[in-house]
């Protein structure tokens, strides 16, 4: 039996859109030396992604900026894309977001409006040939690590290569409702926060203003952080503190009294005070705002922050479990005959030697699984 | 003030991590203890904690809080902190930091020597007399936070802030001195420059100084020196000199 694991396929960047990067979910443990961990800003739309295709959720991926990149493929390939609603077009027709699709060979992909959000993730079922930097593919491009080519956002001509790390296809459910599992699309956004750590440099006055205004969104807002603008935030004393390490969704407050959210590639020590720190699970809404958008904060107590967390947590693992099933069965049409396999590449049915497989037509296969007989039944479209 | 808590202070960075301060200022004796209790962390670190980054008087702590529960987390911090062994003090090498002051690679040290009122030699002489003590790394990947710069080499910053400060320039900037890892934007009196790499992505471990190590800056005579230097490093031939302190 033919293996296919160690085909190589490439993808080419003909068009780099407006910035476009290679994420994984981050660069862990180099924190301590001053490297940001960068990685997917919507971690919730890009682990989706993955788990949609039987990956594991840290498989690197492209997250794109307002408009994505137009790509290539030289290779048939599963692609799903996730997060912003940017109307992806495959081959001049609308494809489905948060769905596998599968890509024949010199096809090309687009986008068309942006209807809501900012990042759009595309995922594939197989993984980049390209080397890790401090053992993740994430891309910063301010200090210029890791991704494709040291740091850099892709770029026109960009040729990438990747690996096929399946020996099936993936689970094709037509019943994915990703509302149920994402974020809500929504224009107005509440983040949820947890006071502190330096809550106590600010009088309870100013507490209050930043729980009961609204901020915009600057345009000085990046994967580093988010630059906010309303009512000024006063500190009670002072408005630095000695520099220490800042934990992702702080909201900083610097001397001239604006809001910064800090992302992914921010900084890992800094010296402004932080007001309080946004919910994990409330990120992906922070990182597909868009300039201009208004903010409300709302608090919650900690318990209440770890509690959203184990139950987003909880959907993906559920979810995970429903795709990455181990009773899977692969279709191979060779043209002259079809054979079903399991997940192992087993042979479990195939047509008969002397069918010819046309369009239009049905065939019928007998197999046998786990001691269980099947008759299934193909009809070719 | 540089008073160390008997009790760590931790505080909610959210709902994944935690600031822990043993002390309020910075001073060598806390940061010292920053990281023999961050060491005594890192041995045989519960797969609950993700990554720890110490600073000048604490730490702040990554964790997973679907793993432990806070009051479980705040007991283990501050059993550790009663835990702090001897053995887990920082290492007492010195890290020698070759450094060719002035000329092109220190177009700043004029202002220092005119702020300062001391010769060139009495600068040069001074910044590479002192072991310095990394805090802490952080601003950019691999820069050091150096504590212990004489009071009499302070020099304000410039007025007009550099676009692009070249990699391994060494600088001061008020009291404090510096090196800069990568080319980056900078407001610091470049006074020289290393040949050395503090950090290179695709080395490991990626940065050439830890929090806590202490080092020493040694001035190299000419620039033909500084060039051979350049060379062996980038042949990966030189090795780095260290001292007993």
């Amino acid at each position: 039996m033919k293996s296919n694991q160690n085909q190589k396929s490439t993808i080419i960047i003909q068009e780099p859109g407006i910035l476009s990067t290679i994420q994984d979910l981050g660069r862990f443990e180099y924190q301590k030396f001053g490297v940001p961990t960068s990685g997917a800003l919507d971690n919730m739309a890009f682990q989706i992604g993955n788990i949609l295709l039987g990956n594991s959720s840290d498989n690197p991926g492209i997250e794109t900026t307002l408009i994505g990149p137009t790509i290539k493929f030289k290779s048939n390939m599963w692609i799903c894309i996730t997060g912003a609603k940017s109307s992806p077009i495959l081959n001049e027709n609308k494809i489905q977001m948060w769905k596998p699709i599968y890509v024949k060979e010199n096809s090309i992909l687009k986008w068309g409006s942006l209807n809501w959000g900012l990042r759009s993730y595309i995922l594939f079922d197989m993984k980049m040939d390209i080397k890790k930097t401090m053992n993740s593919y994430s891309t910063n491009t301010s200090l210029g690590i890791g991704g494709y080519n040291n740091g850099s956002p892709l770029q026109k001509g960009d040729e990438i290569n990747l690996i096929n790390i399946h020996s099936s296809i993936p689970f094709l459910n037509n019943n994915f409702d990703y509302t149920k599992h994402y974020i809500e699309q929504e224009d107005n956004i509440t983040l949820r926060i947890v006071l502190g750590p330096h809550d106590d440099y600010f009088n309870q006055n100013e507490i209050n203003k930043l729980l009961s205004s609204e901020f915009i969104i600057t345009p000085q807002s990046n994967r580093i952080g988010y630059r906010l603008s309303g009512p000024k935030i006063k500190h009670d004393k002072k408005s630095d503190i000695i520099s220490e390490g800042g934990a992702l969704g702080s909201i900083q407050i610097p001397g001239e009294g604006q809001p910064i959210i800090l992302l992914q590639d921010r900084g890992t020590t800094g010296g402004y005070p932080k007001i309080a720190t946004i919910a994990t699970v409330d990120i992906p809404k922070i990182s597909q705002a868009n300039p201009g958008q208004v903010i409300k904060f709302k608090e919650i107590n900690i318990e209440e922050s770890i509690a959203l967390l184990r139950s987003s947590n909880q959907m993906l693992r559920n979810l995970n479990s429903n795709y990455n099933t181990n009773y899977f069965i692969n279709i191979e049409n060779t043209n002259k005959k079809i054979t079903i396999f399991d997940k192992n590449k087993n042979e479990i049915a195939s047509t008969k030697k002397n069918d010819q497989i046309k369009k239009y037509k049905s065939y019928s296969l007998n197999a046998k699984y786990k001691k269980k007989k099947y008759s299934i039944k193909i009809n070719i479209g | 003030m540089n008073k160390i808590f008997n009790i760590p202070k931790i505080k909610l960075a959210g709902d994944s991590a935690v600031i822990v301060d043993i002390g309020d200022s910075i001073h060598p004796e806390i940061n010292l203890k920053v990281h023999d209790f961050c060491s005594t962390l890192e041995n045989n670190k519960p797969k609950w904690i993700r990554e720890i980054i110490p600073a000048y008087k604490g730490l702040l702590i990554y964790f997973n809080p679907l793993e432990i529960e806070m009051s479980e987390l705040i007991s283990y911090i501050n059993e550790n902190y009663n835990k702090i062994s001897e053995s887990t003090t920082t290492s007492n090498k010195l890290i020698i930091i070759p450094t060719y002051y002035g000329g092109e690679f220190g177009p700043d040290l004029d202002n220092v020597i005119n702020h300062t009122n001391l010769s060139k030699n009495e600068v040069i002489k001074t910044h590479s007399s002192i072991n310095y003590l990394v805090y802490a790394i952080g601003f950019s990947p691999g820069f050091p936070y150096l504590g212990g710069l004489p009071e009499k080499l302070n020099t304000p910053r410039l007025k007009n802030p550099r676009t692009k400060i070249p990699a391994g320039s060494v600088a001061i900037a008020e009291t404090q001195t510096g090196i800069y890892p990568s080319a980056t934007p900078g407001g610091w009196q470049i006074i020289g420059k290393t040949p050395l790499k503090l950090f290179d992505p695709k080395r490991n471990p990626p940065v050439l100084l830890n929090p806590g190590d202490r080092i020493k800056f040694e001035p190299i005579k000419n620039i033909k020196l500084y060039k051979i230097l350049e060379k062996e490093i980038s042949l990966n031939k030189y090795k780095i000199k260290t001292d007993e302190i």
